[in-house]
């Protein structure tokens, strides 16, 4: 298993809603969840299969057979930005993807919006494609239909399922887009208190 | 320059301004990040994760965000496009990438004839040749890979100058060089290296009257492949209508190309063959080509 470091970038009313999804302890949850208010372990089972990855890697504004609805208003899964950012692949692309980037672009609503909420967290990646096990996340480059540049070559989107737990999440930024200096500005950083270190995790002994 | 291209694909010009935009404005963050960098010598506190070498990854963010900037912009600000590509240029130089010569020489900036000499040089110890020009220092890491070596030598073939001093010397290079039949992928569309290497050839003084078409009967092959890269993307609409598909909408390595194949055989002619072979391609596939004349011909 891999720990990976991700950023979700969201475009939320205000700092309240933003500081909430810390002081909730709720975590960042998947837009079915939030849309059917109570969801059972037996939903999730079923809802966690490689159609439905598809069609939220590659279709996200289909209308899903089984509601009848855009497949997005209702899918399991969310979408963390993970970055691509070695020396080599980018000798090889001429291109770096940070996961920055790609949050306060999602974020601001593909810029419809100057502020944007950035959420660093960790989670537990799976080495191989593991659909159906919901405590790991998938990194979907096989999946998607995109060939940018080589096979060595992701965009570093890493798929979540259901839920990043509350004491995944380090810290929430406010990020705001100041469009007359064309740069970001970093307005605040809201820590979690419960938030729990990946190093928790690692299999290297300590000496006692 | 015309917005109609965008129009064709179904993109909002609207939608695509913010983009550059956006990428500007991050690419300042970083720039300014990487300011603060250098003069403290310390990341922001806490950086998680630490990057390894923050100062390389800076700099390869801003390039990163100015050349996606500039691919945008290529479809209707070409002095804006100019500009950002050579921002971009500038900082993938820093790190060594002969990519950022390849955009330098296709927005027509000339490096120093010493820069062009040093990468001849570095290119021969690479393919097992005496230097040309004395000892060449280290070898960038960067340029191990081929596709920075097919870059400095499109560079070199579509430098004028540069391909009438040393072109004989360049071409007894490449052609002993195995990317001359290599199939490394390079580029936003995956090319085989070996058709990069083909058209550095050509530049470099293949015959003066089959070179143009040889390098149009490339860059159509290139255009078709991102005629089909642009149709699997359009699939996600939700992506493709914010301009966020991670593809190249504006290619610049079909428009680096074009550029550098005016720059060494002529907007006439050059004009001429592509027109040749846009005929014979679908619209979408014919939008690279024209964008990219538009570029290097163009009016401001």
């Amino acid at each position: 298993m891999i720990v990976q470091w991700c950023i979700k970038g969201l475009a939320l009313p205000d700092d309240d809603a933003a500081r909430g999804i810390i002081d909730s302890q709720s975590g960042i949850i998947c837009n079915w969840w939030r849309v059917v208010g109570t969801i059972s372990p037996s939903e999730r089972r079923a809802k966690l299969n490689d159609t439905n990855l598809n069609y939220h890697v590659n279709h996200f504004r289909v209308t899903d057979p089984s509601t009848g609805r855009p497949f997005f208003e209702q899918t399991p899964f969310i979408s963390l930005s993970a970055g691509t950012v070695e020396r080599d692949t980018a000798a090889k692309t001429n291109l770096v993807h940070r996961a920055r980037k790609t949050a306060l672009w999602f974020g601001t609503g593909f810029g419809a919006q100057d502020t944007a909420y950035l959420f660093t967290c960790w989670t537990i990646l799976a080495p191989r494609p593991s659909v159906p096990i919901e405590g790991v996340a998938e990194e979907v480059r096989d999946l998607n239909a995109y060939r940018r540049y080589s096979d060595v070559q992701t965009e570093g989107e890493v798929t979540v399922k259901v839920i990043v737990p509350d004491n995944h999440i380090r810290s929430c930024e406010k990020w705001v887009w100041d469009r007359v200096v064309c740069e970001f500005l970093l307005k605040w950083e809201y820590r979690n208190p419960r938030f729990t270190r990946p190093e928790q995790l690692s299999n290297v002994r300590e000496l006692i | 320059m015309a917005t109609r291209h965008l129009q064709q694909m179904g993109l909002d010009v609207q939608q695509v301004q913010v983009t550059i935009d956006f990428l500007e404005a991050y690419a300042n963050t970083t720039i300014r990040e990487l300011e603060a960098y250098e003069v403290s010598g310390r990341p922001a506190p806490e950086q998680i994760p630490s990057p390894e070498d923050l100062r390389w990854v800076l700099r390869a963010d801003a390039a990163s965000a100015l050349r996606e900037a500039a691919q945008w912009a290529m479809f209707f600000d070409r002095a804006r496009a100019r500009r950002l590509l050579v921002t971009s240029a500038s900082y993938f130089l820093e790190e060594d990438h002969a990519f950022g010569l390849f955009l330098m020489t296709a927005v027509g900036e000339r490096p120093s004839l010493s820069t062009f000499r040093q990468g001849i040089d570095r290119l021969a110890v690479l393919h097992g040749a005496p230097p040309p020009f004395g000892e060449p220092g280290d070898i960038p890491p960067a340029l191990q890979h081929p596709q920075q070596q097919a870059y400095l030598l499109l560079a070199c073939g579509g430098t004028p100058e540069v391909a009438t001093e040393y072109g004989e010397t360049l071409r007894g290079l490449a052609q002993r060089s195995p990317n001359r039949v290599g199939v490394a992928p390079v580029g936003a569309l995956g090319t085989p290296i070996r058709r990069f290497w083909n058209i550095a050839m050509q530049l470099l003084g293949g015959n003066a009257q089959s070179g143009p078409r040889i390098v149009a009967s490339h860059v159509a092959a290139m255009s078709e492949r991102y005629a089909e890269s642009i149709e699997l993307a359009r699939v996600n609409d939700y992506l493709w209508d914010h301009a966020a598909a991670p593809v190249d909408a504006g290619d610049i390595d079909i428009a680096g190309i074009v550029a550098l194949a005016v720059s060494r055989f002529g907007a006439d002619r050059m004009g001429t063959v592509l027109r040749g072979v846009d005929q014979r391609l679908s619209p979408l596939a014919r939008t690279p080509i024209e964008v990219a004349m538009e570029l290097a011909v163009g009016p401001e």
